[in-house]
């Protein structure tokens, strides 16, 4: 089982519509697929029409699998499973600092559905928290959308600077540019910028698009939808290149093999 | 099927019918229709299906046809187990899956299939309607799925069901749903969709078998069991008929044969229950009818040793062997266009109606002997008992230098003993008979294999001397395999008497002997068996 975060500190960067679409990507691909809601505000189970569940508590969450597993619901596409949102969620950083092996507790728990799952999802809220380091230490891959803006920059190097102060692996440290304006000069320089500076930003570019706000109207995956837009060619090409970094395939890789990080 | 949500719909169509209050305040919001047609494929006695298994060829338009092999339970509510692609002309026999996909179908149909043609037994058509239900967030809680199954036309055969399928962590909605379509009238519905079809079409599954079972009971005249049996065996033969004539496979003959076979030593081996003249009259007539088709089995055999001969032979001589079945192959069309044209005669078909209706067997048809009334049970067990004794004293002369005759003969009275046990294990207690036929048939395929190999060297010796002026790769190859042969067949021999004291053994001869122990009458016949092994 391979485990995704789409992550980033920063808020309303598209990692919700990058969560969803990636997720029912791995799902048409025959991946078993579990879409795990870890934002309180439930954006993507209001996407998939799951109503948040009120019944999981945040201390049982880590504690119970079998609450846990009793609150995952099907979507309306094959192999595609989600766990919804919790207004609990909200608790879970005062209640991880309470627990010992405070950081590993997100990926025992997720471990424990490998027999279900060959690939499990996450949602993320934004910002740092105990939540988040779970995350880094359970996650395979973080996917961090990054919008070429300078003020994005910044909050990137941000989350660079703490994976090295936490000793984290900073290879599984996966941006790629989102929401791209190709109109605008600032989204252009600062994309070269960056691309020079970390050899491992994914190739592919998801651009600004009206389809993707749509989603909010249609409440379904783009891909369903519009499979042909063009930013929903853009995610699929994004979950192709995850699938190859994730075998070990990876451009940037060979190229920054001497990448000083 | 999930029983209890699956619903029998045969007089509703959601596609027409009022279907939207039908599951207020939920919705049904159509996502599929599929419409496919099938053909089943199956062996003439239905091995397929008997394993369990159901295998189809898909040949819905603009789908790219295909094999589907299928678990009979999964069918319609799962996935087939196999799905092997396939254009052009349609198999037949199981080594014709060749393509790399198939190979594992190919596995599974070597095992049930064997020798047999795969035939096309019934062609239906399957509509499917897949509907989401919805809640008030229009999020799919469920799935309704209508399933149809009919024949070639629209009315043929239907069989309709509603059937829902959960969505997880939607048990709240699922149970509501259940009760609301069961509170609609529906009934639930456990039963098999396909085969209620298939007999809605009056297909009946599996109804051919090769050895008609007939239930007997201990106190039944033994002249009436075994004219039942007859009958049955007769009209086994005569459903082989077509397909010996359309040559689909060579167990339709091999079946014809058999039953003619059985009747034959039934009549011979449960003596004085007919009159003396209709006794010899009705041997006469089946021996007659048998032998019309002693070439075309012989041939049908020896064709299928031709990938054996070909393994027997050095490879330069592999070019006599092709010459040989070559020349097999065109005396066997020969021979079949000659049982052919037999089996069509009005002659052919008046003997055997004839013999039919002498059948039925009432005292005036066939006469009596003065055992016509005795018990069954009390006959069965006295001519099995004495068959068994008189193989003992057979097997015990064998050694080294008893010549092969003896050893055919010795096989002769085990297939005989076979068929007593065959046509009256039903009167014996299970576990007995089962053991007493797996210790007999392990003596009987060591003899059979021995025969086999005798009978394969004299028809090539006599194929050598019609074929004298032929070249002499050709005579080479078949003196290679005449050699080959003999040298396996001593290994065969050798076996024998290994396998001739297991029949004989103490122990066998005591579960024997309390097999027959009830029914028979004089029990000194029962025991003179262990008496033989003293002498
Ligand atoms: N490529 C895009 N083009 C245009 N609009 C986009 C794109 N990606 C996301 N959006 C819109 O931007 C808003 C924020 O996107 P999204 O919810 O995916 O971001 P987020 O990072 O998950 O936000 P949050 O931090 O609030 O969880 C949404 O209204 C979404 O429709
Ligand atoms: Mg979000």
């Amino acid at each position: 089982m391979k485990i995704v975060a789409c992550y980033s500190i920063k808020g309303g960067v598209g990692k919700t519509a990058t969560a969803i679409n990636l997720a029912y990507a791995a799902a048409q691909d025959g991946l078993r697929t579990l879409i795990c809601d870890l934002d309180p505000q439930g954006a993507s189970s209001y996407y998939f029409r799951v109503r948040p569940s009120t019944k999981l508590k945040a201390d049982t969450f880590f504690t119970r699998r079998d609450r846990l597993v009793r609150n995952i619901k099907g979507s309306d596409y094959p192999r595609l499973d989600i766990l919804p949102a919790n207004l609990a969620y909200r608790d879970f950083d005062q209640m991880l600092a309470g627990m010992k092996k405070s950081r590993l507790r997100l990926s025992q728990l997720l471990h424990s559905l490998s027999d279900e799952y060959d690939l499990v999802v996450l949602d993320c809220p934004p910002n740092i928290t105990i939540l988040s380091e779970n995350i880094f230490h359970a996650s395979d891959q973080v996917v961090v959308p990054v919008i070429p803006t300078t003020l994005s920059q910044r909050t990137f190097s941000q989350l660079l600077g703490f994976y090295k102060e936490s000793n984290l692996k900073r290879k599984s440290l996966l941006p790629f540019f989102s929401m791209v304006e190709q109109r605008k000069r600032m989204h252009n320089e600062v994309r070269q910028d960056m691309r020079k500076a970390y050899k491992r930003f994914l190739q592919s570019e998801v651009p600004y698009s009206v389809d993707v706000e749509n989603m909010g109207v249609t409440r379904e995956p783009l891909l369903v939808t519009q499979p042909r837009s063009p930013a929903a060619l853009a995610f699929t090409q994004l979950w192709r290149e995850l699938k190859q970094r994730s075998n070990g395939v990876s451009q940037g890789e060979l190229k920054g093999a001497k990448d000083g990080d | 099927m999930d029983h209890h949500r699956t619903w029998l719909a045969d007089s509703v169509n959601l596609e027409e019918e009022a279907r939207g209050d039908l599951l207020q305040p939920f919705c049904l919001q159509l996502e599929q229709k599929a419409h496919r047609r099938y053909q089943l494929l199956d062996t003439f006695d239905w091995s397929i299906w008997q394993q369990g298994e159901i295998l189809l060829y898909n040949q819905t338009q603009g789908e790219g046809r295909s094999y589907e092999l299928w678990q009979r339970g999964d069918f319609f509510s799962g996935t087939p187990s196999q799905v092997v692609p396939h254009s052009g002309q349609k198999h037949r026999f199981w080594w014709e899956f060749t393509s790399l996909a198939g190979s594992g179908l190919q596995k599974q149909l070597k095992r049930s299939c064997k020798l047999r043609a795969l035939l096309e037994l019934h062609p239906f058509e399957l509509d499917q309607l897949r509907y989401a239900v919805k809640n008030e967030d229009q999020k799919s809680v469920a799935w309704l799925e209508q399933i149809t199954l009919h024949g070639k036309s629209e009315n043929q055969g239907v069989r309709r069901v509603l059937r829902l399928v959960p969505v997880r962590g939607y048990e709240r909605e699922l149970k509501k749903l259940q009760k609301k379509i069961q509170q609609a009238g529906f009934p639930l519905y456990d039963g098999a969709l396909l085969e209620e079809h298939l007999i809605d079409s009056e297909k009946f599954p599996a109804q051919y078998q090769s050895k008609p079972s007939i239930v007997i009971t201990e106190e039944d005249p033994v002249r009436e069991v075994v004219l039942r049996y007859m009958r049955s065996l007769l009209s086994v033969s005569r459903e082989n008929e077509a397909g010996i004539i359309d040559d689909l496979d060579i167990e339709f003959l091999h079946d014809y044969r058999v039953s003619l076979r059985r009747i034959r030593s039934i009549i011979s081996l449960v003596s004085k229950i007919f009159s003396v003249e209709e006794t010899r009259w009705l041997k006469k007539e089946f021996a007659a009818i048998g032998k019309k088709t002693n070439l075309l089995r012989d041939l049908d055999v020896y064709l299928l040793e031709q990938e054996n001969y070909r393994a027997l032979v050095p490879p330069v001589l592999s070019g006599g062997v092709d010459e040989l079945f070559e020349s097999l192959t065109l005396d066997r069309k020969r021979e079949l266009s000659r049982v052919r044209r037999w089996l069509r005669s009005a002659g052919y078909r008046k003997r055997l109606e004839y013999m039919q209706q002498r059948l039925t067997g009432t005292a005036e048809t066939l006469g009596t002997g003065v055992r016509s009334e005795q018990p069954v049970l009390q006959v069965a067990s006295l001519e099995i008992s004495k068959k068994f004794h008189k193989i003992g004293k057979l097997g015990n002369k064998i050694d080294s230098s008893t010549s092969d005759e003896e050893v055919h003969d010795l096989r002769l009275e085990c297939k005989k003993l076979r068929y007593l046990l065959e046509f009256f294990g039903g009167l014996f207690a299970k576990k007995s008979l089962n053991k007493a036929v797996s210790v007999l048939k392990k003596l009987q395929d060591n003899l059979g294999r021995f025969n086999d190999l005798s009978v394969q060297q004299e028809s090539l010796e006599r194929f050598l001397q019609d074929h004298q002026q032929q070249q002499s790769t050709l005579s080479a190859a078949v003196g290679g395999l005449i050699s080959a042969l003999s040298r396996e067949q001593r290994e065969e021999r050798m076996r024998v008497t290994e396998n001739f004291a297991l029949f004989y053994s103490p122990e066998n001869r005591q579960l024997y002997a309390q097999m027959v122990d009830a029914g028979l009458v004089n029990k000194e016949v029962g025991k003179s068996a262990s008496k033989g092994e003293q002498a």
